[in-house]
């Protein structure tokens, strides 16, 4: 009996010894690109019919109008003149664009790594000026060989292989088909309003004296804008990786990024100076300023790691050397922004705080709107344009934190 | 998590319902090797439960070890430590209760903590685990056993891999899915 099972089990071991096997199987998403000619992106960068807000990104005000960055699409035009009844106006395709800014009648926008110049005319409508080609290189689309294409849209796909033959075929989404073509655009021209675009504390795109400034994941460009319809490139300096946002006050710009802000002088506008950076943990950070104070909202998530969710409040007065003055404890703070004495904290989930910042030292929470998920916020003169995760809202407020709704503009 | 409670679920319902009957605590700890298509590797086996005339089932654990640490982008199954906690029932084929015959069956963990950056994370997700295998004991004490057992198992190894698509610049999900059969042989001892 005994030998039996011994015999048995010997059997069965060296049987199964051949069925030892290690088998992969990887599910990911293929991303296969739809293009278009950057001569059809140019031709089509024009107002068009309103289209939902998606994925909105950063925002600007100018002229009682909003200009929202749809990540990657474009442009959403908002007419609010009246704040108790906003009116979509439009959108402008634009495929890769993130950044907005206006100054002049003149709305700059980049298109991956172009920058775009458009020209605002006085029936509303917006008009391709012209581009400055290979600006932003670490937007470069690399994959893409022909210059000539605009990815517009990737078209996604799950697969699973097994490990083995993903590891030979590694060469997922470099099709060319698919490509789309604009139709053309109509011509007319008038003399545009003045001014300078008012960005939000996640914007990536400024402009200080007649200078655009952005940033992109790693760089700061700086753009003459002299001849404002062909804006030149007079330099472009290394901040550090994950650069996100900047904020323009005087002659500063305070530069948020993952690892700290940064703050450079625009003495010299053709070549902004370094002067100093206040780090922190590696989180997502946007950041405002004024006179005394720079507030820096540090939060955490998937894209962001971390752990921490704060606001910080420098001591800018010695510009050379921030001073951390106290960190305020958020659920997950966002977008912020400061008129006076009343600030805006967009606290994600948790909706939008309303914080007297008249005792730096003691900051108090006067007023949480449970809004939903906030992500952004512009308070310009009694008017809080708020993004939300499904709406964008304005609101009314007074230096008393009176804050009333006025308006919801619903994503769809 | 659910499979998990549903193993401790049937492990408390089997106790209470074989209670009245003539029952007996057994407890086995083994160590031995999992013999893969690309290495050999050490793994701990601990398994408690009752024991019943000829039949025993319990609740154990099994953990296997690296000896090496990979890339998790890259090939293969094993490169992650693992345990495997599953229900435990064997047999023993003759009357002097020398030699039995075992199935498990289960779910398998990821144990170690995996890697997270701000552009990139892994989720854990649980796997199945399952084997069959032969084995015999002998006596060294007077409620202690010497025991050996050959078994071929297959185990489910799952993670999910958030990461930015630089191409696309955007954030994408992998899932692996990832599927050893092994041979493990472990000694050590019962307890009766």
């Amino acid at each position: 009996m005994k030998t039996k099972i011994l015999f048995t089990t010997l059997f069965l071991a060296l049987l199964s010894s051949s069925c030892i096997k290690d088998k992969g199987y990887k599910t990911y998403t293929i991303s296969r690109p739809e293009y278009s000619v950057k001569s059809g992106v140019k031709e089509g960068a024009k107002l068009q019919e309103p289209q939902a807000l998606k994925n909105p990104g950063s925002f600007v005000l100018y002229n009682t109008t909003m200009y929202i960055n749809e990540k990657n699409k474009g442009i959403h035009v908002i007419d609010y003149r009246n704040p108790t009844s906003p009116v979509n106006k439009g959108f402008v395709p634009i495929p890769g664009n993130l950044g907005i800014s206006l100054n002049n009648g003149v709305l700059y926008a980049d298109c991956y790594c172009d920058l775009f110049v458009f020209k605002l005319l006085a029936d509303q409508t917006i008009q391709f000026q012209n581009s400055v080609p290979n600006t932003f290189l670490t937007r470069m689309q690399t994959f893409n060989y022909d210059t000539n294409y605009v990815t517009l849209n990737w078209i996604k796909k799950d697969t699973t292989v097994s490990v083995d033959d993903y590891m030979r075929i590694h060469n997922y989404g470099t099709n060319s088909d698919g490509i789309q073509h604009f139709s053309a655009n109509a011509n007319s021209n008038n003399n545009p309003p003045r001014g300078t675009s008012v960005g939000s504390s996640m914007a990536v795109f400024t402009i200080v004296n007649d200078h655009l400034y952005t940033v992109d994941n790693s760089n700061l460009h700086a753009f003459s804008l002299a001849d404002a319809l062909h804006p030149t490139l007079e330099s472009k300096q290394h901040v550090n990786w994950n650069v996100e946002t900047i904020f323009p006050f005087k002659n500063k710009l305070f530069i948020g990024s993952m690892s700290g802000m940064y703050i450079f002088s625009t003495d010299n506008p053709s070549q902004p100076t370094y002067i100093s950076q206040f780090n922190h943990v590696t989180v997502c950070d946007p950041v405002i300023a004024d006179e005394r104070f720079a507030f820096v909202t540090l939060r955490s998530g998937n894209s962001c790691g971390g752990f921490t969710n704060q606001m910080d409040v420098l001591n800018i007065e010695t510009i050379t050397n921030p001073v951390l003055v106290k960190s305020f404890p958020f659920t997950n703070p966002h977008g912020l922004s400061k008129d006076g004495n009343v600030l805006f904290v967009c606290d994600g989930q948790a909706g939008l705080k309303i914080v007297d910042a008249t005792d730096i030292n003691a900051l108090t929470l006067k007023q949480t709107l449970p809004v939903g998920k906030a992500i952004d916020v512009i308070a310009y003169k009694q008017l809080a344009f708020v993004m939300l995760e499904n709406a964008i809202q304005i609101y009314s407020y007074d230096q008393q934190f009176n804050v009333q709704l006025l308006s919801t503009i619903n994503k769809n | 998590m659910k499979k998990i409670y549903c193993l401790f679920a049937y492990g408390i319902l089997f106790t209470s319902v074989s209670y009245s009957q003539k029952l007996r605590y057994g407890g086995i700890q083994q160590l031995g090797i999992v013999v893969t298509e690309h290495e050999t590797r050490t793994n701990f086996t601990l398994v408690n439960g009752l024991r019943f005339g000829r039949f025993f089932t319990g609740i154990g654990a099994h953990t296997q070890f690296n000896r090496r640490f990979y890339n998790a982008f890259y090939y293969c199954n094993s490169i992650f430590n693992t345990t495997a906690v599953y229900v435990d029932g064997r047999y023993y084929i003759d009357k002097k209760k020398n030699f039995f015959t075992k199935v498990n069956g289960g779910v398998n963990l990821i144990t170690q903590k995996l890697e997270t950056h701000y552009y990139y994370n892994f989720k854990k997700r649980p796997g199945y685990y399952c084997s069959a295998g032969l084995g015999f004991k002998a006596r060294i004490g007077k409620e202690i056993f010497y025991s050996f057992d050959i078994t071929y198992c297959l185990r489910q190894i799952k993670y999910a891999y958030k990461n930015m698509n630089y191409v696309t610049r955007q954030f994408e999900t992998e899932k692996f899915d990832l599927r050893q059969s092994a041979i493990i042989i472990t000694m050590g001892i019962e307890i009766f």
